[in-house]
């Protein structure tokens, strides 16, 4: 469309109240997508409005008017016309209805094994099918609005301006003749132009005639049938007058010239003419009405009621075009899913959130949940050593919140039993003759921790990378406790004071300082005693996300819990969105009066076919970030805590507000996640 | 008391089986969302029951009503000491006064209160009928017409609370949601005193706006809102402004959510 851009309204911009206003009109959940955003083949000189019952397609931008408002509300009028179209029963059309209220229709001319809608078998059935299916168009999209106007009496004057606009680029009716002619008047009738100035221009009583037999607009309640029914009057008025069998240079009955060629554009100006084969599809290109039923959306309709009816492939078949193999390249990294007998691995299919198309597409992902099996080996020891202050620092303080757990208040203007110190006080004042605080009550309140907590750590491949190295070479120092005979015997019977293993020598990744973290946060939730859970995702493409279980909810406390944390390996990338969702799942299931899911990653949401552009990180995110958004709604309080220091980019769009945190230094990491901890659950 | 009966519109059935649980005194559990009418229907019950034949309630007023919160313990319920000059009086909370006298007891969103309450809403809803009241030691017998009500709200307090099944399972539930357009169209009209049609189309946006209930708001638009907008148009309030301030900025804070439902208003009203 030409025009000014400024007073241009684009799609995108509103997508989402356009999706959700679509939504609350047709009363369940629907995609709208732009126009372009459709498969090759898409005929956008037809229309770009056009609504399957499952997807409502709108033009990817409106310029018709010079107020931006008005364009804006084009996109409004178009969603209740298609909408209603679709609403108005033309694809439900029962064919015994029809046969009652249409008498003399050919016999058998519904054939239930026909895998066509009883609406395209009638229309097939029909002398000139494709010119009775475009007057039916017309004649239907007229009722459709007539509904709309009455039912939505605030869109009435956004309806009445895209009429009159789209009567103002009607061609120049003078120039038509026979045929093309009629349809331009049934055309401008539909738009709302006034029955006496359309017979007046006609010069013909007959025209009169056929203008009486389109009267929707003077029925009660007018039905799809009634549509039908003016429809076919209509054809049996062109047969009358010998147009509805006039062939190219064959005279039309009424006038000399040829039958005129299709006048669909808008503001065409062309003579009508042309070699009397007006069989092309489709009909006045409103930006509202749009073409209700091209092929592509009457084939969509019909595949969708069918798919409606069965059930969702188990594996996904390859696309048509795609490569079938495509989907079976081989893993850069190979991933290892150490399991024993009896913890065999489970699928389960995850919703992803398409941000481009406004929907879920369900059942997306096949997540692997595979229990992780290890040996502890020297973990546990070299934890302790190398953060000797730091855990027992963290011990200290998780004591403490598991000690508040009764709590006196005083103080009060109403409560369980008197304060005799505030009584006493209140008495003496009142001897004194001194103004007195009549809080005299305290109240003992019991503080129940009732906290469960998952943690979800980012194992892809690029946490094989390796720390950078300190600024002088040193590793940071941490302030020195003392010990006492309190901190005796934590952990399996291992006390501080009898480690002394050497320094490790090896490179550190970014995998081990994460590791180190969680098993500190480990000791820390044991301490504390709130029931946890340690979870760790990678993936490879959207057919084989790994979700692997260190520890579980009701797992108790044991060294086999080592072993799973030393079998935390680099692997894969990062499909965060549906790792989130499954971690939800699992902890929606726990019984706690506070939930928290804390993430703990190295960059953004990637893999291999995480959304349609592989250079774009933007699906990603969005799916991720609907992701936490669906755990909030299920009341669950998120956390991500990354080592990226380009974090903050993209994580203030993903994460919740002020739910996030970027630590500048990896080693660093194992506090700020007690902390983190700390701060969510007090 | 009220003269004349609180108006109520019967959805369903409700109306009978609340008296035919309150003719056996089966303690009464109302589920449903907020603004759906459940305090109302109460206020109604309670009135009628209380003009029934054969009544022998001596409460002045027919329903107590405790609006519980999250530091509602059942001291504030049973009662406690006060201070009352030099002296150290008893009173009776809003429980004790309706057991006491036969009033009907309406506990509103019960699970807010504390654990505490529990204890005395079991004692009190099983054959005992009775009321434990520790620091006079006094058992008191509840008073023939007494009869407990609580109301609850699943969709809202699922995450956080919900009630025990030992709890649930003393109490007849009874399950309200929002009317059908017509029905809700006609509790608008009688509530603010605006005309059918603009009751209609009130009736018909809050079934699409309840239709984006998934979208960051679970428990769509309620009959109360839908009410205080109808009378902000009696008012004078021009009733796209009305819609505007009174659901669509009171039931979400999404930008996008709130644009789609300003939208529905636009089109919806005139």
């Amino acid at each position: 469309m030409t025009g000014n851009a400024s007073r241009a309204v684009s799609f995108i911009a509103h997508q989402e109240p356009l999706r959700l206003f679509a939504q609350a009109i047709a009363g369940r959940a629907i995609s709208v997508l732009p126009a372009t955003g459709l498969a090759q083949g898409f005929r956008l000189d037809q229309g770009d409005t056009r609504f399957d019952g499952r997807t409502l397609t709108l033009p990817e931008s409106i310029d018709l008017f010079d107020e931006p408002l008005y364009n804006f509300r084009t996109y409004r009028l178009a969603i209740l016309h298609q909408i209603g179209f679709a609403q108005g029963g033309c694809f439900a059309l029962d064919p015994q209805v029809l046969d009652a209220r249409l008498p003399g229709l050919p016999d058998a001319w519904f054939d239930a094994a026909d895998p066509g809608l009883p609406l395209e078998q009638w229309l097939a059935a029909l002398p000139r099918p494709l010119l009775a299916r475009r007057v039916f168009v017309l004649l239907e999209g007229w009722r459709t609005d007539l509904l709309l106007a009455g039912r939505y009496p605030g869109a009435r004057a956004d309806l009445a301006r895209s009429l009159a606009r789209a009567l103002e680029a009607r061609p120049d009716l003078q120039r038509m003749s026979g045929l093309a002619r009629v349809i331009e008047l049934l055309t401008r009738l539909t738009l709302g132009a006034d029955r006496q100035a359309l017979g007046a221009n006609s010069a013909s009583e007959r025209i009169d005639a056929l203008l009486s037999l389109t009267d929707l607009d003077r029925r009660m309640a007018p039905d799809v049938y009634d549509t039908a029914q003016v429809t076919m009057d209509v054809l049996q008025w062109l047969a009358r007058l010998g147009l509805l069998s006039c062939e190219s240079g064959e005279g039309n009955g009424t006038d000399d010239r040829p039958d005129a060629a299709d006048a669909a554009q808008a503001g065409g100006t062309e003579p009508a003419q042309g070699d009397g084969d007006d069989d092309a599809p489709g009909g006045p290109a409103l930006a509202h009405r749009g073409d209700p039923l091209a092929d592509e959306s009457v084939a969509q309709r019909r595949k969708a009621g069918a798919l409606a009816r069965s059930a969702p492939p188990a594996t996904a078949a390859a696309a048509p075009g795609e490569d079938p193999a495509a989907g079976q390249r081989a893993p850069a990294l190979q991933i290892e899913t150490p399991w024993r007998e009896g913890d065999a691995p489970t699928e389960t299919r995850i919703d992803e959130w398409d941000h481009l198309a406004g929907h879920y597409r369900r059942g997306w992902c096949r997540l692997i949940e595979t229990r992780l099996h290890g040996e502890a080996g020297d973990l546990p020891r070299r934890l302790l050593t190398e953060h000797r202050d730091l855990a027992l620092r963290i011990r200290r303080q998780f004591a403490r919140l598991r000690a508040e757990s009764v709590r006196l208040q005083r103080r009060l203007p109403d409560g369980d039993e008197i304060d005799l110190d505030r009584l006493i006080e209140a008495r003496v004042n009142r001897r004194a003759r001194r103004a007195g605080d009549d809080r005299l009550y305290q109240r003992r309140e019991r503080i129940r921790r009732d906290v469960a907590a998952a943690f979800l750590l980012d194992m892809s491949a690029s946490t094989d990378f390796p720390v950078p190295e300190q600024r002088n070479g040193k590793p940071p120092t941490e302030p020195t406790l003392d010990t006492g005979p309190e901190d005796e015997g934590w952990v399996y019977g291992f006390s501080p004071a009898s480690l002394d293993l050497p320094p490790p020598t090896e490179r550190r990744r970014v995998i081990d300082v994460a590791r180190d973290a969680l098993g500190l946060m480990s000791l820390a939730m044991e301490t504390l005693g709130d029931p946890f859970a340690v979870y760790g995702f990678s993936g490879q493409g959207r057919e084989h996300v790994s979700f692997h279980v260190a520890r579980d909810f009701d797992d108790r406390r044991s060294s086999a819990n080592w072993g799973a944390l030393a079998a935390i390996r680099p692997e894969g990338s990062t499909r965060m969105g549906a790792a989130v969702r499954h971690a939800n799942n699992r902890l929606a299931r726990v019984h706690a009066r506070l939930k928290v899911l804390i993430i703990v990653s190295d960059g953004y949401p990637q893999d291999l076919d995480y959304g349609p552009d592989r250079n774009s990180d933007e699906y990603g995110l969005q799916d991720t970030a609907m992701a936490l958004h669906e755990a909030q709604r299920r009341g669950i309080e998120t956390f991500c805590l990354t080592v990226d220091p380009a974090g903050h980019d993209y994580l203030k769009r993903m994460c919740p507000d002020q739910r996030y945190a970027v630590i500048d230094e990896i080693d660093k990491l194992p506090e700020a996640l007690t902390k983190v901890y700390q701060a969510i659950t007090r | 008391m009220t003269e004349a009966a609180p108006w109520y519109l019967p959805v369903g059935d409700e109306v009978a089986l609340f008296e035919a649980a309150w003719t056996a005194r089966l303690p009464v559990l109302l589920k449903g969302p907020t603004g759906c009418g459940k305090t109302r229907f109460v206020e109604h019950m309670a009135w009628r029951l209380s003009h029934a034949a054969g009544s022998r309630s001596v409460a002045t007023e027919p329903l107590v009503t405790v609006a519980c919160h999250e530091d509602l313990s059942a001291t504030d319920l049973v009662g406690r000491y006060l201070l009352v000059g030099d002296d150290t009086v008893w009173m009776d909370g809003p429980l004790t006064r309706a057991v006491r006298s036969g009033a009907l007891c309406y506990l509103d969103e019960v699970v807010e209160a504390r654990q505490d309450t529990t204890v005395i809403i079991h004692s009190l809803t099983d054959h005992r009928r009775l009321l434990p009241i520790d620091k006079t030691g006094e058992l008191l017998a509840a008073h023939p017409d007494f009869l407990l009500v609580i109301s609850y709200n699943p969709g809202y307090q699922s995450v956080l609370k919900d009630l025990k099944p030992s709890t649930r399972q003393r109490f007849v539930s009874l399950e309200f949601d929002y009317p059908s357009p017509a029905v809700e169209a006609r509790i608008i009209a009688h509530e603010s005193g605006v005309s059918a049609e603009v009751a209609a189309r009130l009736a018909e946006l809050g079934a699409k706006v309840r239709l984006l209930r998934e979208h960051g708001f679970e428990e769509g638009v309620s009959t109360r809102l839908l009410i205080y907008a109808a009378q902000l148009i009696v008012g004078g309030i021009d009733p796209r402004r009305a819609c505007r301030v009174a659901i669509a900025q009171a039931v979400t804070d999404d930008e996008s959510v709130a644009a789609a439902i300003t939208e529905l208003i636009d089109v919806l009203l005139p």
